[in-house]
């Protein structure tokens, strides 16, 4: 599991790759949630070179977006990939979390 | 069939990939297939070892996958607390965002993944069987 950080003005971009499992998601909290605690805002989170998640990772944005909530900011999930949005589905995250099709949808309905 | 022990440790679920693509490529799984029996596994076997022990003692869980008749079988032997994942209660997806506890998710996404589980507790083991039907 990697992330890797980029910024559009006030937008921060997140790019994960790998797993998102219970031998990883402490490192992906820690990573995900520092800017959110640092006071960031507005944060897209690209998935698509995410290929694996479980019940750990998807808790971890579900905090996120808890978190970011509380602190009047909104974080956007896009890009990820059909196995991927499945687990999301039956956990019945795609109804709680903003979730786009692309990056450019992700970042215009911050 | 693969029949592995694995230790009662956190540390020996970043085995599971390499068993599951392993047996997945001499069966022709499907990458969705396989995406699936790893999730499975993981989600219980993480919680016999965060959950199922009330000692500092070592534990070891077996785990053997194998395909019958058109059928993906897990079996998941511990020797843990007894825990029936068929009689976990139910997590209301359709909680707001707000209202959405953090954990008990793992359980719900075994029993939507697999077609069948089937839970006994027998001489202090559970043991737990996950059916999932393959398309070949």
């Amino acid at each position: 599991m990697d992330i890797t950080q980029d910024r559009i003005n006030s937008i921060l971009i997140l790019e994960i790759s790998g797993r998102l499992d219970v031998t990883t998601w402490k490192t992906f909290e820690e990573k995900l949630l520092a800017p959110i605690d640092a006071g960031e805002k507005q944060i897209v989170v690209d998935l698509s070179q995410v290929d694996y998640i479980s019940s750990v990772g998807l808790q971890v944005f579900l905090l996120a977006a808890k978190r970011m909530g509380h602190g009047n900011g909104k974080i956007t999930l896009c890009a990820l990939n059909d196995s991927v949005k499945r687990i999301f589905e039956i956990a019945g995250f795609t109804s709680i979390l903003s979730i786009y099709d692309s990056r450019d949808e992700a970042i215009k309905n911050l | 069939m693969v029949s592995i022990e694995l230790k009662g440790e956190l540390s020996e679920l970043e085995k599971l990939p390499q068993i599951v693509t392993e047996f997945g490529q001499r069966h022709h799984l499907s990458s969705e297939t396989l995406f699936h029996t790893n999730l499975a596994l993981e989600e219980i076997l993480a919680n016999v070892i965060l959950y199922g022990y009330d000692d500092n003692k070592e534990h070891k869980i077996h785990v053997c996958l194998l395909m019958e008749g058109g059928e993906l079988i897990m079996e998941v032997e511990d020797d843990g607390l007894p825990f029936n994942p068929l009689d976990a209660p139910e997590v209301d997806i359709q909680r707001p965002l707000e209202d959405r506890p953090v954990g008990r998710l793992g359980i719900h996404l075994v029993r939507n993944l697999m077609d069948r589980l089937e839970y006994q507790r027998e001489n202090g083991r559970n043991r737990l069987l996950m059916m999932k039907k393959v398309i070949a």
